[in-house]
């Protein structure tokens, strides 16, 4: 079943006229290994997830054995969706079960199979990424950080689809580990036709049968293994480093011993010198290497070419933060402090529906302070609340009369709720608007500011700094809830529009979020700790 | 002339508690690093690499065991995750972050040229505001060391630093950790990839908790003359690519006085083999 994609382009809501993905048509063949390499923020994982049906495509076209994956724009043909896995970044996160028998059963729910078909085939994954010792009843947190992973592709390989959409399944793998992989890959490879985004291009590059290079964006080459190694020079377009390889080629390049430019295996490699050698002997000395200038900077023009590529990133607000920032986030942290809180009195004591529609007209007053991006962070974190507001209001609405159907519904009472619940929403819209529009530092120095009576029997560095980063946490909560929701939509393939989970899936996707965040607290509470923020006389 | 040590670590343990259960990660270590020296730490997932270098960066608690730096002397530490170590919101907060704690006493003041220099020591050309957001994991990491360097780190433990970089931010990495070592900082490297080995002085393979392995990357890479695999690849890793194609004319009867480890000694060896 051959993969068929034409005329890519994705775009993000926001930045229509700077796609992601843009123009990228390719086809593949079954039962091949293709690689996708390109740098970080180049449009890899974009790309897998538009072939999964997991983006929304601005134009172009996929289709797996000719038929399209979008039946119209927004809704995709659920049985191309059945034809592959995906398979994210660190897959290991993605666990949520109390039993490894549960993950499979998840993964496997969309394809309708019988209790003894799951088995087999739950049996048969944990066996070709060999974990056939591990018990399926056992927990999945039990196993080690490996294993872990291996068992969520694992969930990813039981469906057995035809094709296998891989990103970055190697990342952080020990030695051992990616050579495991790679002798896997090639037995997947005779059930699968797999895609794989990867930064260890070099180990698989061998048992790859097609190698696709991205920058930008844009697809920079689509060809052979081989053809790569002949054309290092792609390479360094792509901007994805110089190998080891590449590296001795410029040193025996600049000594005379190789002309070509290329990545050589180092068989070959051996047998170029050894030549080389043989020449020098028989009189027809290198003349060049006598008086080759030394330098060890021989991949120098390769590394000015990256520093170039990332500082030249696409950043699309640099001129909001860098030129001059936007009134609101000029003020001090404490003045901010003190106009949230007085306002946040105001609002309380407003009554009626005046009053909540002042406070409303406040609350989005102050969002027009803020940058366009940040607004729409703001409204991104609002939207939860609002459904939450409507979901009371419904629910406080509801009357239980035994027997009397018609009155079922009290709007009054709903109203009222909506109508109190507003004035909150409303405080903390204006709470968003602080917290987006103050950095950390301001933050920490202004609580510090605040605090500064308590100096002598309170941490106070320790303190404000954990409670600005609180805040600044809220983002981070956001872009890790948008990363579970689409593997948890990626799982149960189901279309569900970025962002939004449905509810049985919850459990799916509390866990992964919760345990993630938790690591990331984890994280910064090192990372305080590096920076010497600790309770006096611990640190040695 | 010998190498005074600058961190040693006499019977050191380490042990994480689950619930009642003790497992011990670091057990009865003796190490000593010598200063301005290079040492690339290996080892499988697990086998206490990230443990002992947390010990050694005085973040966790040890079980047993003692630790001496040498008077004077900083260690600092750089984790894996580039985007959960900055605290701050642009490059001068987190410089003002790293440095306020550290010099509350001397109340030190720090001019903006000072801090731009050792951005650009770091491999980093940008002003001092620029927002954190803006840069690429790679310059993250960098970032990172640069924070180490502010607060004058002698001591540089890198904790997989580039394990979750692209090849090309590996390398603007690795190329800043060379040039500092050049500069006298002593190193400490925990690795999977043994083409970030070549540039280390002396290899410390870890397993289970053990020293498994402690001698210098030629050892590593090539072993005694007499054996057919090298330390490296009884391990289960590859050797590096230089290596490979070194064992090739080995092979067929070239013989190297001192056996290169990088492209550049490979370029200079091979050169002087076919003058």
């Amino acid at each position: 079943m051959p993969l068929t994609v034409e005329g890519l382009r994705v775009v993000q809501e926001a930045s229509a006229d700077k796609p992601i993905v843009d123009g990228v048509s390719f086809h593949l063949q079954d039962r091949s290994l293709t690689l996708l390499i390109g740098a970080t923020g180049s449009g890899k994982t974009t790309l897998l997830r538009a072939i999964s049906g997991l983006v929304e495509l601005a134009e172009g076209k996929v289709c797996y054995d000719d038929k399209p994956l979008w039946i119209k724009p927004g809704k995709a043909d659920r049985t191309q969706l059945l034809r592959q896995a995906i398979s994210f970044q660190f897959p290991e996160h993605q666990l949520f079960a109390n039993s490894i028998a549960k993950e499979f059963a998840y993964s496997l729910k969309p394809y309708r199979l019988d209790r003894k078909e799951r088995l087999l085939r739950s049996e048969a994954a944990m066996c070709d990424v060999n974990l056939s010792n591990v018990s399926l009843n056992g927990s999945p947190f039990a196993l080690s950080g490996g294993q872990k992973r291996r068992l969520a592709v694992a969930t990813a390989l039981s469906t057995r689809t035809p094709w296998l959409l891989l990103d970055e399944p190697s990342a952080g793998m020990d030695g051992r580990s990616l050579h495991q992989l790679k002798e896997h890959m090639c037995q997947w490879k005779q059930a699968h036709s797999i895609v794989m985004a990867t930064h260890d291009w070099e180990t698989f590059l061998p048992i790859a049968d097609r190698v696709l290079l991205i920058a930008n964006g844009r697809l920079l080459a689509d060809l052979q293994p081989d053809a790569l190694l002949e054309q290092p020079e792609l390479l360094q377009q792509a901007g994805v480093g110089c190998p080891a390889s590449l590296r001795v080629t410029h040193a025996l390049q600049q000594v005379g011993i190789v002309s070509s430019s290329k990545l050589y295996a180092p068989e070959e490699l051996a047998e170029s010198i050894l030549h080389a050698h043989a020449n020098a002997g028989s009189g027809l000395s290198a003349a060049s290497a006598t008086d080759a200038s030394w330098s060890s900077g021989e991949c120098a023009d390769l590394h000015t070419y990256h520093s170039d590529e990332t500082s030249s990133e696409p950043s699309d607000n640099s001129s909001d933060n860098q030129v001059q920032r936007k009134w609101v986030y000029r003020q001090l942290a404490g003045l901010k402090w003190l106009m949230y809180t007085t306002l946040s009195f105001v609002i309380l004591f407003m009554n009626g529906w005046w009053g909540a529609g002042i406070a409303m007209l406040l609350a989005c007053g102050s969002f027009m302070l803020l940058t366009k991006q940040d607004v729409r962070q703001g409204i991104r974190l609002s939207r939860p609340l609002l459904y939450f507001i409507l979901i009371a209001g419904t629910i406080s609405g509801l009357r239980w009369t035994s027997g009397d159907w018609t009155s079922i519904f009290d709007l009054q009472e709903a109203m009222l709720t909506v109508r109190r619940m507003s004035r909150f929403f409303a405080i903390t819209l204006i709470g968003f608007v602080f917290t987006l529009s103050t950095s950390t530092a301001e933050m920490k120095r202004g609580l510090e500011r605040a605090l500064r009576w308590g100096e002598r029997v309170l941490p106070i560095e320790m303190i404000s700094l954990a409670a600005a980063l609180i805040l600044r946490f809220v983002p981070l909560i956001v872009n890790e809830a948008q990363r579970f929701s689409v593997i948890t939509a990626a799982r149960g393939k189901k279309l569900v529009k970025q962002g939004k989970v449905r509810l049985r899936d919850v459990h799916v996707f509390v866990i992964p979020l919760l345990l993630s965040l938790f690591q990331m607290v984890e994280d910064f509470i090192t990372a305080m700790e590096i920076k010497g923020h600790r309770p006096k006389g611990e640190r040695k | 002339m010998i190498n005074e040590s600058i961190l040693s670590v006499t019977d050191l343990s380490v042990s994480y508690w689950d619930g009642p259960v003790e497992s011990i990660v670091v057990e009865s270590m003796r190490l000593a690093f010598a200063k301005g020296s290079w040492t690339a730490v290996v080892g499988a997932n697990g086998s206490g690499k990230s443990t002992l270098a947390r010990a050694m960066a005085g973040l966790i608690g040890i079980r047993t065991g003692s630790m001496e730096i040498a008077t004077g002397n900083r260690i600092h530490i750089v984790l894996q995750n580039p985007e959960t170590q900055l605290l701050g919101d642009t490059i001068r907060e987190e410089f003002e972050l790293s440095l306020k704690h550290r010099h509350a006493a001397a109340h030190v003041t720090t001019h903006d040229s000072q801090l731009l220099n050792i951005l650009k020591e770091a491999g980093l050309q940008m002003p001092l505001d620029t927002p954190i957001h803006q840069l690429s994991g790679g310059q993250k990491q960098l970032l990172n060391i640069a924070c180490c360097l502010i607060l004058e780190a002698d001591v540089l433990i890198l904790d997989e630093a580039t394990s979750m970089l692209d090849p090309a931010s590996r390398e603007l990495v690795l190329s800043l950790i060379r040039r500092l070592h050049r500069n006298g900082k002593t190193v400490i490297w925990i690795t999977h990839r043994t083409e970030e080995l070549v540039y280390a002085d002396r290899v410390l393979l870890l397993e289970q908790g053990k020293i498994a392995f402690d001698d210098s990357v030629r050892q590593f890479c090539y072993g005694n003359t007499d054996d057919t695999v090298s330390p490296c690849e009884q391990h289960g890793m590859t050797l590096p690519y230089v290596v490979q194609v070194v064992r090739q004319l080995e092979r067929r009867g070239l013989q190297f006085g001192q056996q290169p480890l990088h492209p550049e000694e490979l370029g200079q060896a091979v050169a002087v083999l076919c003058r």
